[in-house]
């Protein structure tokens, strides 16, 4: 029993220590390595048709500031179209789409879903397929809160000249970042998330993560995988595992930022990192196995970090049986082995696994030329506590339930937007 | 109890104190704008050109007229107005440090320096070793030979660049630019782009209906709408290519041969002459495009780029890019929308 305990300890440690080493490669390739930027400089070109699909569900509070940004953008008109997909919105939602949808026709055309599968994904599945404007080579997708600028559109759809892109993210940048500590410290989670892992796994040739939002997938790709699959959680994780087994690559562009609305409440951020921790599961356990067979066109490297990233939200659960190993051996009398694997268990026990990933926020901030804002590393102990036990949570509701197939829904972040910003005055959107 | 209690708040102080920044940033926010980096000028090439055109809008007097004479903008910053007396700038040899604001067609003698941004409302004409801050010209603009330009450069018509020229930061026309040799840019906008003479591209590649079509090599397999070679590739010459190719190592295309869509090579990418690509050419290396050759989409190159003599990038009706680390464009090369160059781009 002591005997399998230890070994517990041990892989959890030698888990912990990888990751570890990740965050610092990470970190040191954005500080100090070559930034690959290969297509931010595409500006002229013969653009191809591009479809945006904006699932909505109850988005009355921010749909029309996303239309209007978007109609507003710099595409060509003739090769655009913006199809809002509303799934059983209760609320605005419809009115405000068929609003635009008269005051702009051919230009935005909404896709409204009356039954089927709930979710994004689902959304997604169905208006890819049967929308009109949706045999666009391209498609793009924003989320309804984000407010995308007017030069967003060509940066996202450069890329796509590439033959080999599958898939383009770009970056997410939130926008009501003084709202509370939380969303100072998701701005910070971000800065980390994106300046430093994403663009750093598109410097050294790995796995950047399309996120299913600020963009896009070839149509044609997407085909190729056979669509977005409405058994998910995580539609933008299992659509980048499904292209890069299947040969594609997926883009990060750094430069190509994008607003967003952050959580403004911790009932709310806890909702959505649980969501997000079902998802990434759910495509771990979809993927992990044919990726470690490492298809031809994939390196090495790429696997591992592949295996890395389906694995980022199982580290949590993986931490807390790491601790209370750790605990169960220290009152069972065992002494572990001197050496470095100790030192790290006891490190890990103390500092709640390991710093680099402050570090790597650091350097997210330094490399955005922020100043104040990283004095509150510090707290982002508390979010991390919080993911934590989030994560936990429902990774072991997610083990205990694998068996019940339960029907898809939205799962919603919460918009905070005020309402008297809700649905924009007089001519908005207007050209 | 008493020692213990002031151990305990030393205690706590002392955990405290590295927490003071963040408490202090917390309590009293100095940074809690959005990061300004949406939308930032990336894209466009004429951004700051355009950008200095409507500050003087601005901040040009309303009854400043046209004549010779100098006076402040309205932000205080002096100005030289020229109509008729170009003798009332800088004299050859010395710097003009006034803001210029040129009403007349004029040709510069040459030798001179302008230590703030020229205004052309007329053709310009620079002499030779002419140094710039920033020009911007509403019509015509020929600069001169060894003309430097230290920021930005805009003509509303055609822009000639004279030979052994170095111009710093965005060049743009809304007409053509004509570069002469050992010109040394960095990103360069206008609907035409050429090194001596502009060539067209091909009205119909190559007369694709008569050439053979290519036959893919057996480990060569079908990823959506492309076709992917684990390895390298030559295509030989004067075959037909349809569809767009993923090769994973070195790519070679023939003389003459045509790829109906486009290019990616992991590898170099080498375009033998008269070769042509539809689409867009992509490496994670270097790309040559031979004498003669063609590419219709963007060419991208993580390395280098050269453009052989004659060798045409995008068309009049197809605006394309040219990026990479370093760009070389041969006599003849022809580029119909931008060149960027990371580290430079130079004419030979």
């Amino acid at each position: 029993m002591i005997s399998l305990l230890v070994a517990v300890l041990y892989v959890v440690v030698g888990v912990m220590l990888v990751y570890t080493m990740r965050h610092y490669l990470f970190t040191l390739n954005r500080l100090f390595g070559r930034h690959r930027q290969p297509y931010v400089d595409i500006g002229a070109a013969g653009w191809p048709r591009v479809a945006v699909f904006i699932p909505c569900h109850n988005e009355e509070k921010v749909i029309g500031h996303m239309l209007d940004a978007l109609l507003a953008c710099d595409y060509p008109s003739e090769s655009f179209v913006l199809i809002p997909i509303d799934d059983r919105s209760r609320d605005g939602t419809r009115r405000i789409l068929e609003d635009y949808a008269a005051r702009f026709p051919g230009r935005v055309r909404p896709f409204y879903r009356t039954g089927g599968t709930g979710g994004k994904a689902a959304a997604l599945r169905d208006a890819s397929e049967q929308a009109p404007g949706s045999d666009a080579p391209i498609h793009l997708v924003f989320d309804a809160d984000y407010l995308p600028g007017r030069g967003l559109v060509k940066q996202l759809v450069g890329p796509f000249f590439d033959p080999e892109t599958g898939a383009v993210m770009g970056r997410v940048v939130p926008l009501n970042v003084s709202k509370s500590l939380l969303t100072r410290l998701l701005d910070l989670e971000r800065t980390g998330g994106y300046q430093v892992d994403q663009q750093a796994r598109m410097n050294l040739g790995l796995i950047p993560q399309y996120g299913g939002t600020v963009g896009g997938v070839r149509r044609s790709a997407l085909q190729a995988v056979g669509g977005w699959r409405d058994d998910t959680l995580a539609e933008d994780t299992d659509m980048t595992f499904r292209l890069v087994l299947a040969g594609w690559e997926v883009a990060y562009q750094n430069r190509s930022e994008c607003y967003e609305e952050v959580p403004e409440t911790w009932r709310s951020r806890i909702a959505q990192i649980k969501r997000w921790a079902r998802g990434h599961n759910q495509a771990l356990a979809r993927h992990w196995w044919p990726l470690l067979k490492r298809p031809p066109h994939l390196r090495r490297r790429a696997v591992l970090d592949g295996l890395l990233l389906l694995g980022v939200y199982a580290v949590g659960p993986l931490l807390v049986l790491g601790w209370g190993v750790a605990l169960a051996l220290y009152y069972m009398g065992v002494q572990l082995a001197a050496g470095l694997a100790a030192v790290f268990a006891v490190a890990m026990y103390s500092t709640l696994g390991n710093f680099a990933a402050f570090f790597e926020v650091a350097a997210g901030a330094r490399l955005d030329g922020s100043r104040g804002r990283v004095r509150l590393l510090p707290f982002l102990i508390v979010g991390f506590l919080v993911s934590l036990v989030s994560v936990t949570w429902a990774t072991v509701t997610q083990l205990a339930t694998a068996w019940r197939r339960s029907p898809r829904t939205w799962e919603k972040t919460t918009r905070h937007r005020p309402p008297e910003l809700a649905v924009p005055k007089n001519g908005v959107g207007e050209q | 109890m008493g020692p213990f209690l002031v151990l305990l708040g030393v205690t706590l102080l002392w955990f405290l104190l590295p927490l003071l920044p963040a408490l202090s940033e917390l309590l009293r926010p100095s940074d809690v704008a959005p990061l300004k980096v949406v939308d930032r000028s990336a894209g466009l090439i004429s951004f700051f050109a355009r950008n200095f055109r409507q500050y003087l809008e601005k901040v040009l007097p309303a009854e400043a007229g046209a004549g010779d004479y100098a006076a402040k903008l309205l932000d205080g910053t002096e100005f030289v107005r020229v109509t008729r007396r170009p003798d009332q700038l800088a004299a050859p040899g010395a710097a003009e440090n006034r803001l210029v604001v040129l009403d007349a067609p004029l040709t510069l003698p040459g030798n001179q320096t302008f230590l703030m941004e020229c205004y052309a409302r007329g053709p310009l004409v620079s002499g030779p070793e002419t140094n710039y801050r920033a020009v911007y010209a509403e019509h015509e603009l020929t600069l001169g030979e060894s003309n430097r330009v230290f920021r930005w450069t805009h003509a509303g018509g055609p822009l000639t660049v004279g030979a052994h020229s170095v111009l710093r930061g965005r060049v743009s026309s809304d007409s053509r630019v004509m570069l002469g040799p050992d010109v040394v840019f960095e990103r360069m906008g206008a609907p035409v782009i050429a090194h001596g003479s502009v060539q067209e591209p091909p009205a119909r590649p190559n007369g694709a209906n008569g050439l053979k079509a290519w036959q893919p090599p057996v480990e060569a397999r079908k990823v959506g709408d492309h076709t992917r070679i684990e390895g390298d590739l030559d295509i030989p010459k004067g075959v037909r290519v349809s569809g767009s190719l993923v090769v994973a190592g070195r790519l070679r295309i023939g003389a003459g041969a045509l790829v109906e869509g486009s290019v990616k090579a992991h590898r170099d990418i080498e375009l033998a002459e008269g070769a042509q690509v539809a689409g867009a050419a992509v490496t994670k290396t270097r790309l040559s495009i031979g004498a003669g050759s063609w590419v219709g989409g963007p060419a991208l190159a993580e390395k280098a780029i050269r453009l052989g003599p004659n060798a045409v990038v995008g068309g009049p009706q197809l605006p394309a890019t040219v990026s990479g680390t370093e760009v070389e464009l041969a006599a003849g090369a022809t580029v119909y929308g931008q060149i960027s160059g990371m580290r430079g781009a130079r004419t030979v």
